[in-house]
């Protein structure tokens, strides 16, 4: 204490004589003030003792700190600006003006139209027997103006509805949406609760219903815990890339739908692909991928992504099967079960159900709230940190509106329904198991049907999925499927299949030498120089440049498949009053093959003569149609779809 | 307090049980107190869009902030780094076990863990009713921090200053509910399949109809999910070789969207237009990436009102960009709609600008129709392409009949068609109440982001801490509203948001206010400066601010 009082007395003294002093003598006040501090002392020793004698170091900081000034007063520079080319204002002003972007949607053309007309519109309620209303959606496209209908005195009149067309593209397989005691139940809660639920899961959305619900789901599945989503839709787009972000591993069956494209699609992760409902080819796979597996620290996640039911093509995964892969390669099951909800399984709890497999063994299964269920929305069910983690990271969750109160009651009564009525052979739900069991197969046997349609879905599916056979499809000149020509991923996935089909073929048949030889045998000596031959090369190249400008790209010829099948599906509707569904995918959407189906949506009231007449008049609407073409032009020339 | 009672399932409560018709009436819409309390919002025509500029907090309050962060992740990511050691049962949910890597690192769900699991009690209550006026909510007790949250048999009523119901239409009585119930008895619970394979009824085609005409657009097309509909929209006619320059906080949907198209995405920050020029001029006289070939389309994306901050698109000056530069617009109307402009007709109707300037119009039907779903409105040509291209009606299932009707009954009664004269007391309540709560709000010292207009005010807490503890305060007086923090807002503005309804009357917003006055001052968030004083109603100098004087 002495010691500071004498040089800060000394410092008064200095500031009259020194500038130099003066401020050597205030630093070694300031230091004295510090060492009074605690620690200070040590701090002021520690840095003497390393400055001292140390020009160097002192040095080295010092540019270091410039360094650091400098960088963070320096421009940011993006990665963009590095090879933008130097332009003046007047140069970008000029360059802004001659820019004109591409229209924002390319205009409808007449070969697409008729996807517009074949919409059906309903007059009243989806239902068994339905109404298509006289309107349609040509009616208000000012660009195609629709064809005027006049009465008999000219006076121009809306087309009259048609009445009492049965209904097999509804997704409604038990038909419970006009159930009284659902319809009761319903009223209740919009008295209770209104319509919508007015916000988001996390904001005041989460209705003693949503959570009943949840309890209720993941009660019947046997599992932890569930969450339910807005939307079926989006279930899985949301819930794959919760899961799996860059880094991670997904194995997807090839003929899953667009959700769960989309969903890997938004993920990220490495994504490998097996033949569709191949899981010799699944287990191969995962064996070669062992190798590059094991070095992965920490572990990534890995996820085998399959539907139950199968969408596209109504055929079912061998759950039991695909469990026990998984569990030998420690991957994680994710499981769409948004057809087969309500519709398979002794419970009715779907595909897994199904085979017996439990709930448990299956790590995320989604599903469909809409569809069976009577009701809207989607929903998964599993484990408690799985379901937890959703709930904040799920951007369909967490980001939207719950689902509407009533909706959820819904679901939840058709689940009751659903287990009161267990085992009972007239319940719904057994009433179309038979009915699938039924039409398929009639289907099967109907020899007028194979002529032309081979039978793509299983027995037990509640859709009849079917598609023209090879032999139609070669005679028409229609490929066996299609590919999306000008998406990189799909081209990636096509050339994939291409060479696993390869190598699985060339396995099986071993190339041999007589094949060889025989085609050395056909080549033939030809004198190039002669007349006859320059004219015959002449008329074939031109013949070529013909061939290839009428080529059509696999867009073309998949729109034109897509047409004849609604061709045959609105005659189907306007002359035996039934409205049956089409496959309608988008090819530009889709990463996996394409193909063109006729869709019949099954309900468990169907009596036997409906099925019966169903599997006859397409059978007669099929061959009227397609007897009467011969090839792919043919197909071109048939009238538009009529919308009613 | 007996915590052997509480129960982890939901207690059974009835609500509305021996209320009578009116007393639930009230309940849900109050009715209005005096003509006196109605206002127009409306843009004043040529005066131009001012962004204002967001108040900032004293040096203290930031520091404290960071403070309090800094904390939060030394000490959080310590007891979790020793944790996954020597407490494996606490973690297990973030750790390897038998050979399946967990569902979600310890990384990635640090925050949800650390912080959002503490204030859990304050997100997703449950609620029972109609979320109108009053919200029902089940109150929840928790002995282990929130790991567990238990129900402890009795609800509180509170004001509802949380749920997306602008114009009051979450009710149970009235004429909605009345269509509604005999739209449920004729078209069944469900529509039953996806919107082109026989799930598109009359209603749904009246409803596209109506809605375009409701925003001046030639056609719409309606889905079941506003999520998706921004999710599933961008994909059918943008690919890598179009520009999509969005706005900093554009919601979640329209950036899922983006990321499925694969489109190439360029960020401007927040409504500043001059960034946004600089933007575009350099994208155009530029091109494409390495090839510097032109860009197919160019398309900017905005919202209309922004959820968490309560401003608004500067309308004006975009679309005065978009005749300049010929790129297209997309505005995504989802708060704005129903909410804003003298007519309830979204942004445009409160700027005064034609919708034509606009090439794409997204909304939703949440959050002023009290239902659900979402459209899109633009020209005849590019609905048609869309409704080809579109996945979301191949794929997805019909949006439900009786929603249609609940959106067909409310967007009449706000066209006038309906009820006449109801429609316009709806939407000069709610921008009464607006700018009523707001400028009390301000007047209390404070900090609300946002425009004068906005039912959404955001109120400023910056100090994490204080979320849980306003959140509490005020459901303990009866107040319900959001609370929002990092990660959905930036690091150092956590906040408290409140949603202003038609169905609120202005003794409510006095409630509100003498409460949030006395809780402001006990917990020190009353952080304005003075500087920024709103003047209540330009047109009512009378009318006056009673209740805090």
């Amino acid at each position: 204490m002495d010691t500071s009082n004498v040089s800060y007395a000394s410092s008064i003294a200095a500031a009259v004589v020194d500038p130099e002093r003066e401020l050597s003598a205030r630093i070694t006040s300031l230091i004295d003030r510090i060492k009074t501090l605690p620690g200070g002392a040590i701090l002021i020793r520690y840095i003497q003792s390393s400055y001292q004698d140390d020009p160097i170091r002192t040095v080295i900081e010092i540019f270091l700190m410039l360094f650091a000034v400098r960088y963070f007063f320096s421009k940011k520079t993006s990665p963009d600006s590095k090879e933008a080319v130097p332009l003046s204002e007047k140069e970008i002003d000029e360059l802004c003006k001659q820019w004109k972007p591409r229209p924002l949607a390319e205009p409808v053309t007449e070969a697409e139209l008729y996807k517009l007309k074949k919409i059906p519109v309903l007059a009243g309620a989806v239902d068994k027997k339905i109404t298509i209303s006289g309107e349609n959606y040509l009616d208000y496209n000012r660009q195609f103006a629709p064809e005027k209908r006049y009465d008999v005195e000219g006076i121009e009149c809306p087309e009259p509805p048609l009445e009492d067309v049965l209904n097999l593209a509804s997704l409604d397989f038990l038909n419970l949406s006009h159930d009284p005691r659902l319809l009761e139940i319903a009223a209740n809660i919009i008295k209770n609760h209104g319509v919508g639920a007015c916000g988001p899961p996390g904001f005041f959305g989460n209705q003693d219903v949503h959570i009943r619900l949840e309890q209720r789901l993941a009660e019947w599945y046997g599992v932890d815990s569930a969450i339910v989503y807005g939307q079926d839709y989006c279930t899985p787009i949301s819930i794959l890339p919760t899961f799996l972000k860059r880094g991670d591993i997904a194995i997807v069956d090839a003929g899953c739908s667009l959700a769960i494209q989309k969903g890997l699609l938004l993920s990220r992760c490495q994504v490998v692909y097996f033949e569709h409902r191949n899981y010799e080819h699944l287990a191969n796979t995962l064996e070669e991928l062992q190798e590059e597996l094991q070095d992965i620290k920490p572990l990534n996640r890995r996820v085998i992504v399959s539907e139950g039911l199968f969408a596209n093509t109504g055929d079912f995964a061998d759950v039991p099967k695909l469990v026990e892969i998984k569990k030998k390669y420690k991957f994680r099951l994710f499981l769409d079960e948004s057809l087969s909800v309500g519709s398979i399984g002794p419970h009715g709890r779907g595909v897994a159900d199904y085979y017996g497999v439990p709930a448990s063994d299956i790590d995320i299964l989604t599903g469909s709230l809409a569809n069976s269920l009577a009701s809207s929305g989607g929903f998964c069910v599993g484990e408690k940190p799985m379901i937890f983690y959703q709930r904040i990271a799920s951007a369909a969750y967490c980001f939207s509106a719950s689902l509407a109160p009533y909706s959820v009651r819904v679901a939840n009564e058709v689940i009751d329904m659903l287990e009161q009525n267990e085992g009972k052979k007239d319940s719904p739900l057994g009433l179309l198991n038979k009915n699938s069991a039924l039409l398929h197969g009639k289907f099967s046997k109907n020899r007028k049907i194979s002529k032309y349609l081979d039978v793509v879905s299983e027995s037990g599916s509640p859709v009849v999925i079917l598609e023209f056979n090879k032999a139609i499809k070669n005679k028409l000149g229609f490929y066996q499927y299609y590919y999306n020509e000008n998406n990189k991923t799909a081209q990636a996935h096509e050339k994939g299949m291409r060479s696993f089909e390869q190598s699985g073929t060339a396995a099986a048949a071993k190339p041999s030498s007589k094949k060889v030889s025989e085609s050395k045998k056909s080549f033939e000596r030809v004198d190039y120089y002669s007349d006859e031959a320059v004219a015959k090369m002449k008329s074939e190249a031109s013949q070529k440049a013909i061939a290839e400008s009428k080529k059509k790209s696999q867009a073309d010829i998949h729109n034109l498949e897509e047409f004849l099948i609604s061709k045959i599906v609105n005659k189907l509707m306007l002359e035996d009053k039934m409205l049956i569904g089409t496959s309608q995918r988008l090819l530009k959407m889709e990463v996996f093959r394409v193909r063109p189906v006729f869709k019949i949506c099954l309900s468990s009231d169907l009596s036997t003569k409906e099925i019966d007449s169903v599997v006859e008049k397409l059978a007669n609407q099929v061959a009227g149609v397609v007897d009467n073409i011969k090839c792919l032009e043919d197909v071109e020339k048939l009238n538009s779809v009529k919308p009613l | 307090m007996d915590s052997s009672k509480y129960t982890l399932t939901l207690p059974k409560y009835i609500p509305n049980k021996g209320l009578s018709q009116d007393e639930q009436r009230e309940k849900e819409f109050g009715s209005l107190e005096s003509p006196e309390f109605l206002y127009v919002s409306e843009h004043e025509p040529n005066t131009p869009y001012l962004v204002e500029p967001l108040e900032e907090p004293s040096y203290f309050t930031i520091l404290l902030t960071h403070l309090n962060f800094l904390i939060l992740i030394i000490v959080g990511n310590f007891k979790d780094f020793f944790g996954t050691f020597f407490d494996k049962k606490q973690f297990e949910d973030v750790i390897e076990k038998d050979g399946y890597a967990p569902y979600y690192s310890r990384l990635e769900s640090f925050y949800v863990r650390r912080m959002k699991r503490k204030i859990d009690d304050n997100f997703s209550i449950p609620t029972t009713g109609v979320p109108g006026r009053y919200i029902t909510c089940y109150d929840r007790h928790s002995d282990d921090y929130n790991q567990t949250l238990k129900y402890t048999g009795s609800v509180t009523n509170c004001l509802n200053f949380a749920s997306y119901n602008y114009l009051g239409f979450a009710q149970s009585v009235g004429i909605c509910t009345d269509d509604a119930l005999v739209t449920l008895r004729k078209y069944g619970t469900g529509a039953g399949a996806p919107r082109h394979q026989g799930g598109t009824t009359d209603k749904h085609a009246e409803l596209e109809k109506l809605v375009a005409k409701f925003v001046g657009k030639d056609d719409s097309l309606i889905f079941s999910q506003g999520f998706s509909t921004n999710a599933n929209l961008f994909d059918s006619f943008l690919d890598s070789e179009c520009l999509v320059i969005s706005d900093e906080l554009n919601h979640s949907s329209i950036r899922t969207g983006l990321r499925i198209s694969g489109v190439t995405i360029k960020r401007f920050p927040h409504n500043n237009m001059a960034k946004l020029e600089k933007i575009i001029r350099t994208s155009i006289s530029q091109g494409l990436p390495r090839t510097h070939k032109p860009w197919k389309k160019i398309i900017v994306c905005v919202e209309g009102l922004y959820s968490m901050e309560g401003t608004m698109c500067p309308l004006p000056q975009l679309v005065d960009l978009r005749d300049k530069y010929g790129f297209y617009l997309f505005v995504d109307e989802a708060h704005s709609i129903g909410a804003m402009g003298p007519n309830g007709r979204g942004v445009c109707d409160y700027f005064n600008i034609d919708p034509s300037r606009i090439d794409i119009l997204m909304g939703t039907f949440t959050k002023s129709f009290g239902a659900a779903g979402g459209y899109v409105a633009a020209e005849q040509h590019i609905i048609d392409r869309l409704r080809l291209d579109l996945t979301a009606p191949v794929y997805s299932e019909s949006i439900s009949p009786v929603i249609v009707s609940q959106i067909l009954t409310s967007m009449k009664i706000i066209m006038g068609e309906l009820n006449p004269g109801e429609g316009k007391e709806r939407i000069q309540r709610i921008a009464f109440n607006s700018r009523y709560l707001r400028a009390g709000l301000k007047k209390l010292g404070f900090i609300a982001f946002g425009m004068d207009d906005s039912p959404v005010i955001p109120l400023l807490l910056y100090v994490p801490n204080k979320l849980p503890a306003v959140a509490r305060a005020l459901y303990k007086r009866g107040i319900a509203v959001v609370i929002v923090g990092y990660p959905a807002t930036p690091i150092d503005s956590s906040r408290i948001r409140i949603c202003v309804s038609a169905a609120l009357t202005k003794s409510d917003l006095d409630k509100v206010l003498r409460e949030l006055d006395f809780i402001g001052d006990k917990m020190y968030f009353k952080y304005a400066r003075g500087k920024h004083n709103m003047e209540p109603f330009t047109d009512k100098p009378n009318a006056t601010l009673e209740a805090f004087h």
